[in-house]
């Protein structure tokens, strides 16, 4: 429900009112985060190369902390882009997720393309991050299937929710593009867009993350509302909560 | 058990009345009259401080039994008793207090039981949703002005395939029919404009076929929640033939501008929609008021149409309905806003319409006559009308003290000092029970300088038009005008000029007989002190002339809106919207930004709405907060700003906030001291060489259609 509506409800206070919105932003209610206890992965996936996965995997764990949460981001790219820019532990991987594991409240995997099946089957969320383009759009199809197939296999059934990235609204084609993704895939869509930005995606280039380079830009305030969204800094202060 | 009780109340009731019987027929000495009203205002004043409804009856019926105690002794022992001059203007004077005293027991009737309607849900069945046809009149408005109000119906939150927005243009203009097509919305003309605004829309009723139909002046945005909020209503309840929104204005009325007051007091219009259609809903008496409304196509069908009959052709078919048994209803809840008159000159000819069109009703369909109406029915419109009438009644009252100071007329035939014992009381019960009843709403003595600013004028059109009611024409508000410079409009004001001359004759009068020791003391203080009144209250009206200019054509609306700055250099700010209007915004950023005027960048506003970035350019910016003006929009552009400006179901609740408390002596006090500064404005203007302004007119929102 848009922020409108609802002081309208609040001000008329008459029980059983529903409204009805037919405006173009409005989505069906998503149904509510099934909460886990304990560490969650976010794997950031995609089949599209270059759609920004890596700097936003890094960028989303700042935005994380910024809003009081504890995220490290694992590096399972072959092409090692995270690890190559940020510099990594080099410790035994295995040795290493248990220890996140026990002093993290997220995991964000950045995974190479395309995805490595383990990724998509043991994830408990999978981030399909696409740009509202072209390529990014006829590859919904096959994404899709791949993701129907690893969950037909896998007993573990992680949910896939679509990320749209670098949108600039000026551009009618990104536009017809989020709302073509919106009508394929209704709630999956995320409510949060990342719009672009030279902050992002050149500052990452520069090993700048957008928080410490640029915060005052829409690129931050969209991360921290992407964290929202997952439910990843909230779930980390109430862990932090039942810790002390 | 339950004939008891009755029986119980009947005897209260009569006790009661008894009671009140008593306090007004009992005779007493000067002395104790004296006393008497001094106890009775003491008992005013407690009752005034306490909350609660049983305290503000108490104070009604203290009230009315004040002015009834007052009307006895004034009908029983101050008539003159043999026909002479001084008997015909007492006489003037004494019909002009019972049209007050009248005023004062229907407005209280009017008030005293609001009903706070709220809205009903709707069925959960979207199948059970009706089909409504949105009419949008026009004659001579500029597109811009119309542009807003169609791009805002058509967005409303009902079935796409149930709303049906109409432009009826009774200008038969191509731009119009051009912009209606491009925008997918029905355009409808006629031949002639027989009827006006009335024809109009009856034409558009026989070429439509929703089972409703909500009316908007063009002037008259909806938001998107308007329908949801008003059929609740209508769906559920068959025998309702109308739901009236209030009608909001989101730029100042001339008063509120003119004299500074917004919006520490509230609006000329507040009274209507916040206590009277409430307290008329009570009786299910409220009308159709012509604009931001819902009406029943079968009702309307009933009474052959909107009333074509008179120039108040909204409250008369509303009357129409109402004799037919249909039920209206009133919806407090703002959910349009329109552009209010821009200076004090539309103004008075907007109510000069208003004031023709109800003495008309009153002529030829008179409420108090004719089949079908409930008792409170016939008094609520009768009220309604007769409000109109106070032109001559209000000229009585403003010339009546140079009547004994100008020319030694004794109008009053009691001792002075017998008057102030009996009417002083009528004076304050009724000013103290209009303060609790319509302080929210209207301060204290604003009506008496609404009213002097609208007596001369009306006076002579409602007497006309009781005479010969078919006569005259329908005159259009002009709307979306704006003042470019400071002026005082000498011509509207001279009546209100000469009418303060007169007080002050009278005052100069006066001071020259108390010198001479000629005349009576006490009838030359009380004399004065109504004269200086009168002249509070008509320098109020001549400051009201005094035109300041509108800062802004396209008036920003406050709004706090999650919004982005997108830069040349391909960086983006994180802002929230302080205000916002059709020709630009103004932000917070998140962070302050290096940008320089004359710099473009693009503003989106998150709204309800999906993205849609604005291009504008720097004006201003002051680190964190940045100015912008738009540059020119495509209809799409300016469809989505639109809607974030005018469009959000919230935005006009707080339409009664930041009003101040009244308190009635310091409001005189405020109307005095803005009234009187107001002369001195005007005295300055007029002797500057005067700039009037051209036509009124509204620079358009350029507008380029996308490449």
């Amino acid at each position: 429900m848009t922020p409108d509506v609802r002081n309208l409800l609040r001000h008329v206070r008459v029980p059983g009112l529903r409204y009805r919105d037919f405006s173009a932003a409005a989505a069906p209610s998503a149904r509510r985060f099934v909460r886990r206890e304990g560490l969650t992965t976010v794997a950031f996936v995609s089949l599209v190369r270059g759609v920004g996965r890596t700097a936003l995997c890094a960028n989303l764990a700042r935005a994380v902390a910024e809003q009081g949460g504890r995220a490290a981001t694992v590096d399972v790219d072959p092409r090692g882009g995270l690890a190559s820019t940020f510099g990594a532990d080099g410790r035994d991987p295995s040795v290493c997720i248990e220890q996140l594991a026990a002093e993290r409240d997220a995991l964000l995997v950045d995974s190479g393309t395309p995805p490595p099946e383990d990724v998509l089957s043991e994830a408990d969320e999978l981030l399909v991050v696409a740009r509202p383009d072209g390529a990014s759009l006829s590859a919904v199809p096959q994404m899709e299937a791949l993701l129907v197939r690893t969950r037909m296999r896998s007993w573990r059934k992680p949910r896939a929710r679509w990320l749209v990235n670098a949108f600039d609204g000026r551009r009618r084609a990104d536009r017809e593009a989020l709302s073509a993704l919106r009508r394929a895939l209704g709630t999956r869509v995320l409510q949060t867009v990342i719009q672009e930005d030279r902050a992002l995606s050149e500052g990452f280039a520069a090993g700048l993350l957008v928080h410490d380079a640029a915060r005052g830009s829409q690129v931050a305030a969209d991360l921290e509302a992407l964290a929202q969204e997952l439910q990843i800094a909230g779930r980390a202060r109430e862990r932090h909560a039942q810790l002390e | 058990m339950r004939s008891s009780n009755e029986i119980g109340r009947a005897l209260a009731a009569i006790f009661g009345a008894a009671c009140v019987t008593l306090f007004v027929v009992t005779p007493l000495d000067l002395r104790t009259q004296f006393a008497l009203a001094g106890a009775v205002v003491v008992a005013a004043f407690f009752l005034a401080r306490s909350e609660g409804r049983l305290a503000t009856l108490a104070l009604v019926l203290l009230s009315v039994a004040t002015t009834a105690r007052y009307l006895f002794w004034r009908l029983g022992t101050t008539l003159a008793s043999d026909w002479s001059f001084d008997a015909v203007l007492s006489g003037i004077l004494l019909a002009a207090e019972l049209y007050a005293c009248t005023m004062l027991l229907l407005a209280y009737g009017q008030s005293i039981a609001g009903l706070r309607r709220r809205p009903l849900p709707l069925p959960d069945a979207l199948s059970k949703w009706p089909s409504v046809d949105v009419f949008i009149p026009t004659y001579n408005e500029p597109l811009d002005v119309v542009r807003a109000t169609v791009h805002a119906a058509a967005a409303m939150d009902w079935p796409r395939d149930r709303l049906k927005v109409w432009i009826l243009d009774d200008g038969r203009r191509p731009a119009f029919r051009d912009f209606a097509a491009e925008a997918g919305v029905g355009y409808l003309t006629r031949e002639g404009n027989a009827h006006a605004k009335a024809g109009n829309l009856n034409h558009a009723l026989s070429r439509t076929h929703g089972e409703f139909v909500a009316v908007f002046d063009c002037d008259h945005i909806p938001v998107r929640s308007f329908l949801q909020i008003s059929m609740g209503w209508l769906v559920r309840d068959p025998g309702l033939a109308v739901v009236q929104t209030p009608h909001h204005f989101y730029s100042r009325d001339p008063f509120s501008r003119n004299l500074a007051t917004a919006p520490r007091v509230p609006g000329e219009s507040q009274l209507f929609y916040g206590v009277i259609q409430p307290g008329i809903d009570t009786w299910n008496a409220s009308f159709f008021c012509g604009s931001c409304a819902v009406l029943r196509r079968t009702a309307l069908e009933e009474v052959g149409g909107i009333a074509v009959e008179t120039v108040t052709e909204d409250a008369h078919t509303a009357l129409k309905m109402h004799r037919r048994g249909w039920r209206t209803a009133y919806l407090d809840v703002p959910q349009a806003a329109g552009l209010a008159t821009e200076t004090l000159a539309a103004h008075v000819g907007q109510r000069i319409r208003w004031a023709r069109g109800m003495a008309q009703i009153f002529r030829l369909d008179n409420p108090m006559l004719g089949r079908g109406l409930s008792l409170t029915q016939r008094f609520s419109y009768f009220a309604a009308m007769l409000h109109f009438f106070s032109g001559v009644p209000r000229l009585v009252f403003l010339l009546a003290p140079i009547a004994y100071l100008g020319f030694g007329r004794h109008i009053f035939n009691a001792l002075p000092l017998a008057a102030v014992a009996y009417g002083l009381p009528h004076l304050i019960h009724s000013t103290a029970c209009n303060a609790r009843l319509h302080g929210r709403f209207r301060h204290s003595f604003w009506s008496e300088v609404y009213e002097t600013c609208l007596a001369t004028y009306t006076a002579l059109p409602t007497t006309l038009a009781l005479i010969a009611p078919r006569k005259g024409r329908f005159n259009v508000t002009a709307k979306g005008g704006r003042v470019d410079a400071p002026y005082f409009d000498a011509r509207i004001a001279s009546p209100f000029l000469l009418l303060a001359v007169v007080n002050l004759a009278a005052i100069a009068a006066g001071a020259w007989k108390l010198r001479t020791g000629e005349g009576d003391l006490d009838s030359l203080i009380i004399n004065v002190a109504w004269a200086l009144h009168n002249l509070i209250i008509l320098s109020a009206a001549i400051a009201a002339a005094c035109e300041r200019p509108q800062v802004r054509s396209a008036q920003r609306v406050p709004a706090r809106l999650a919004a982005m700055l997108r830069f040349a250099d391909g960086t983006t700010a994180a802002a929230e919207t302080r205000d916002l209007g059709r020709d630009g915004a103004s932000v917070t950023l998140r962070a302050p930004a290096d940008v320089r005027p004359r710099e473009p960048v693009w503003l989106s506003l998150f709204c309800f709405d999906a993205e849609q970035p604005l291009p504008a350019e720097v004006l201003e910016n002051g680190g964190r907060s940045v100015r912008v003006r738009f540059t020119p929009l495509t209809l799409e552009q300016e469809s989505h700003l639109v809607r974030a400006i005018f469009s959000r179901a919230d935005a006009w609740l707080g339409w009664t906030d930041g009003h101040r408390r009244d308190r009635p002596l310091l409001t005189l006090a405020s109307i005095a001291q803005r009234g009187f500064a107001g002369v001195g404005r005007a005295l300055a203007l007029s002797l500057r060489p005067p700039r009037r302004p051209a036509l009124p007119e509204r620079v358009p929102a350029p507008v380029r259609s996308e490449a």
